[in-house]
């Protein structure tokens, strides 16, 4: 059963691995949404895809870091984003599909930047 | 001016009329032969497209294979994207995440250039066939004809893969089929539907048809730049060791 169980799941990833032309999203719940705010630590703007890194304070005051994923460079850039859209010491809100097993880490869906604007991923055509 | 001057410049007026008729009916004929001019910037659009299908008709020794790869599957040796290996044919067309595509027809070339991974295509219209030396690539060689508004390319000469479901063998062939497709009922006006035949008897037992449809993108869209390395190399220049989720 075991094995059953590992093959569906490795040819699951290879589906939607093919299915997105190059790197796999198949380790996020599309089902879920999390959403946090906290303060730019990092931000690779980069094809094949771009990521944030954030701190994020609770209300108990304890500091965790979170990876946000997010598509490529061209692909933002030709949906608003621009090389200063977001910077390091930003403090930024995110929304997301969360990673099945690293609790924080994050597939972007909306973000709201430092200057109060808002940018949602369905904004891109596909 | 004398009678028969008269008569000579008639003539040569008669001639230079009927040259003018000829020439024009030549140029109504011609622009009702010439093909479509597919040149510009298009989109992948999600909507109408096919996708590849879940359970592809593989070969016996293909599904064992895939089995047996499943047993020893390194995600850094067998997921290509990690090392920014571009799949090549067939997956370099059947994408539809929102990396254009360029076309840039001639007559004797049509130039087909993905954002994605910056691929480019060459597909020769001179009428040359595929030659049977042909260096294999991942892209393959092509070569291609226009039956009426419809660009035929073939494409051969692809190098083999086997890597987990990316399937690929000497001996497959590829034949799209561009149409453009034009009026109200088109989400930009106008639309490209790619008919996409994947036969290689070494796969798939039998050969894999399906549809994609671009929309048109100028001048909306324009082509951007995609280098597939950038994240490693803003680590090196910034110092920065975060952890990059897909590498």
């Amino acid at each position: 059963m075991k094995t059953v169980l590992a093959t569906l799941a490795t040819l699951l990833l290879l589906v939607t691995a093919q299915s997105h032309g190059h790197h796999s999203t198949s380790n996020f719940d599309f089902e879920k949404e999390v959403a946090v705010s906290g303060t730019v630590t990092y931000m690779s703007f980069t094809n094949p895809h771009s990521f944030i890194d954030i701190d994020v304070i609770d209300k108990a005051g304890q500091k965790s870091s979170w990876k946000v994923f997010a598509t490529s460079r061209v692909v933002l850039q030709r949906y608003g984003w621009t090389p200063e859209s977001v910077k390091a010491g930003d403090a930024i809100s995110v929304t997301g599909h969360p990673d099945k097993t690293k609790p924080r880490e994050m597939y972007l869906t909306k973000i709201v930047f430092a200057n109060g604007k808002t940018w949602l991923r369905s904004s891109i055509d596909n | 001016m004398s009678g028969h001057g008269r008569t000579r410049n008639g003539a040569r007026r008669n001639a230079c009329t009927r040259l003018l008729g000829v020439l024009a009916l030549c140029q109504f004929t011609c622009s009702l032969a010439a093909p479509p001019d597919l040149t510009g910037v298009w989109m992948p659009e999600t909507k109408r497209t096919q996708p590849f299908p879940r359970n592809p008709p593989y070969t016996d020794a293909v599904r064992a294979s895939i089995a047996e790869s499943r047993q020893t599957y390194d995600e850094h040796l067998d997921d290509l994207g990690r090392s920014c290996l571009p799949y090549g044919m067939p997956q370099q067309v059947l994408g539809t995440a929102a990396y254009p595509l360029e076309i840039i027809q001639r007559r004797d070339r049509i130039t087909m250039v993905h954002e994605l991974h910056m691929a480019i295509r060459r597909v020769f219209l001179d009428g040359r066939s595929i030659p049977a030396d042909a260096r294999p690539t991942r892209l393959g060689y092509s070569v291609g004809r226009w039956e009426g508004n419809t660009l035929v390319v073939e494409t051969a000469a692809l190098a083999p893969q086997q890597l987990g479901t990316q399937r690929r063998s000497p001996a497959m062939r590829i034949v799209e089929r561009y149409t453009l497709l034009e009026g109200p009922q088109e989400p930009t006006g106008k639309s490209l539907r790619l008919t996409i035949r994947i036969e290689d008897p070494e796969t798939y037992t039998q050969p894999i048809t399906l549809d994609k449809y671009y929309t048109w993108g100028s001048p909306r869209f324009e082509m951007g730049e995609y280098f597939c390395t950038e994240d490693l190399w803003n680590q090196l220049a910034t110092g920065n060791k975060s952890r990059i989720p897909w590498r």
